[in-house]
């Protein structure tokens, strides 16, 4: 995923961008683009529409750079705004197009690293996620493969920890199922 | 799947870097909070200043000042996920949003009660219909500028849900008004309690969400332009 910065090196970074420093903001976006990219991909699932969302959710990030406090993890922070965005976009669509259904026979376009370690078959782990119900497969996700904690799920979904920690195993647990019985949509 | 970074594409490059003028973060929401907290004890204070306190003596202090601490708490409380709902990633649980709208209002009819029967009030002069309006419009009164102010704070950030947010300002400000007003206000009886104070709380709470609505509303069409 990208460049590797540490937690305590982006929020240094992300000061920094308050402060006015361009060359902070690039490295920000060399950290965090591809899994901002992947993540709503992944709620997308629709890898140009991700690709397109990622670039909205840099501008909205940068028109709210100052909602950012100082000190807190900058992820949490960025994947919520990323989550808005997606949101609104789905709304909006919505709005535009009422009986718009979704392409379930896509995959979903997620790096699957995280969940490869409980799930070895990689192919049957991509089919097997699209039959996760949404709020499950986004807390599975957001814990597994990007590597957030509960507590940090929790506020990013607005949901309490303990929800979090039960829909991503109850995620995991559809997975299981799902990959027991072959079954798949796709 | 491939995790080489893309490049900043060259829109996205000029529309960021050409406007990279330095900006000011939020204070944390306790810090705003504390920023605004001379004008929430101000708004309160004052109607204890230009009105007589009702007669507490008969309910002690379990029944009067402590619940009124209590209730001011529980209100800034409110105000504090209010404001922390403007903070994106930093969300509180609906779980937990549900419980403290329920224990602030559940207090305030349980104290009124407690109150009504330690010491029952009759209406006051124009019967129960006017008391009930006069207090309704005097809470309401007391707790706007509460309401705007912290509304206008959560504005500033990135309040993902706005009308949730404007609920939660209004019914915190809705909450201390009705303690500083309830030291006031010498009728406990059930009828005029629900209709006067509770209303009243419902009232901003609504008033917050439609705020939430409006704002939601204008900040869509600024951004689609």
């Amino acid at each position: 995923m990208g460049q590797e910065a540490t937690p305590d090196r982006l929020a240094e970074l992300m000061v920094a961008y308050q402060n006015g420093d361009g060359a902070a903001f690039e490295e920000i976006f060399a950290a965090i683009a591809v899994p901002l990219r992947n993540y709503l991909t992944s709620l997308t699932r629709d890898r140009a529409r991700g690709e397109d969302l990622m670039q909205e959710t840099f501008l909205q990030l940068h028109r709210s750079r100052h909602t950012y406090l100082p000190g807190r993890p900058v992820k949490p922070w960025a994947f919520g705004i990323a989550r808005n965005v997606f949101l609104m976009a789905r709304r909006s669509a919505a709005r535009r197009a009422k009986h718009e259904t979704p392409a379930f026979d896509e995959l979903p376009e997620v790096p699957i690293e995280g969940l490869a370690k409980l799930f070895p078959d990689r192919d049957e782990l991509s089919k097997a996620l699209v039959n996760v119900p949404e709020d499950r497969r986004e807390a599975l996700l957001l814990h597994h493969v990007w590597g957030f904690s509960f507590r940090e799920v929790g506020h990013m979904l607005g949901i309490s920890e303990r929800a979090a920690k039960l829909r991503s195993f109850r995620g995991v647990q559809g997975l299981r199922e799902s990959m027991a019985g072959g079954g798949s949509d796709g | 799947m491939a995790s080489v970074t893309p490049p900043l594409p060259k829109e996205l490059r000029a529309a960021i870097l050409g406007d990279m003028k330095p900006v000011r973060p939020l204070p944390p929401p306790w810090k705003r909070l504390a920023l605004v907290a001379p004008l929430i004890i101000g708004v309160l204070v004052m109607p204890l200043v230009y009105n007589e306190l009702r007669q507490t003596g008969e309910m002690g202090v379990l029944l009067s000042w402590i619940p009124v601490a209590v209730q001011v708490f529980l209100a800034l409380g409110l105000l504090v996920i209010a404001l922390r709902e403007g903070v994106p990633g930093w969300r509180v649980s609906t779980r937990l949003i549900f419980v403290m709208v329920l224990a602030a209002y559940s207090l305030q009819i349980l104290v009124n009660l407690l109150m009504f029967m330690q010491a029952p009030a009759e209406a006051g002069p124009g019967g129960v219909l006017a008391t009930w309006m006069s207090c309704f419009r005097v809470e309401s009164l007391i707790g706007i500028p509460i309401l705007v102010l912290v509304a206008w704070l959560v504005s500033r950030a990135l309040p993902f849900r706005p009308m949730l947010a404007g609920f939660l300002a209004g019914t915190g400000a809705g909450i201390a008004a009705e303690a500083s007003w309830r030291m006031i206000c010498a009728n406990s009886e059930p009828g005029h309690v629900l209709l006067g104070h509770t209303g009243g709380i419902f009232i901003l709470g609504v008033t917050g969400f439609l705020l939430g609505y409006v704002w939601s509303v204008y900040s869509r069409a600024a951004h689609s332009d």
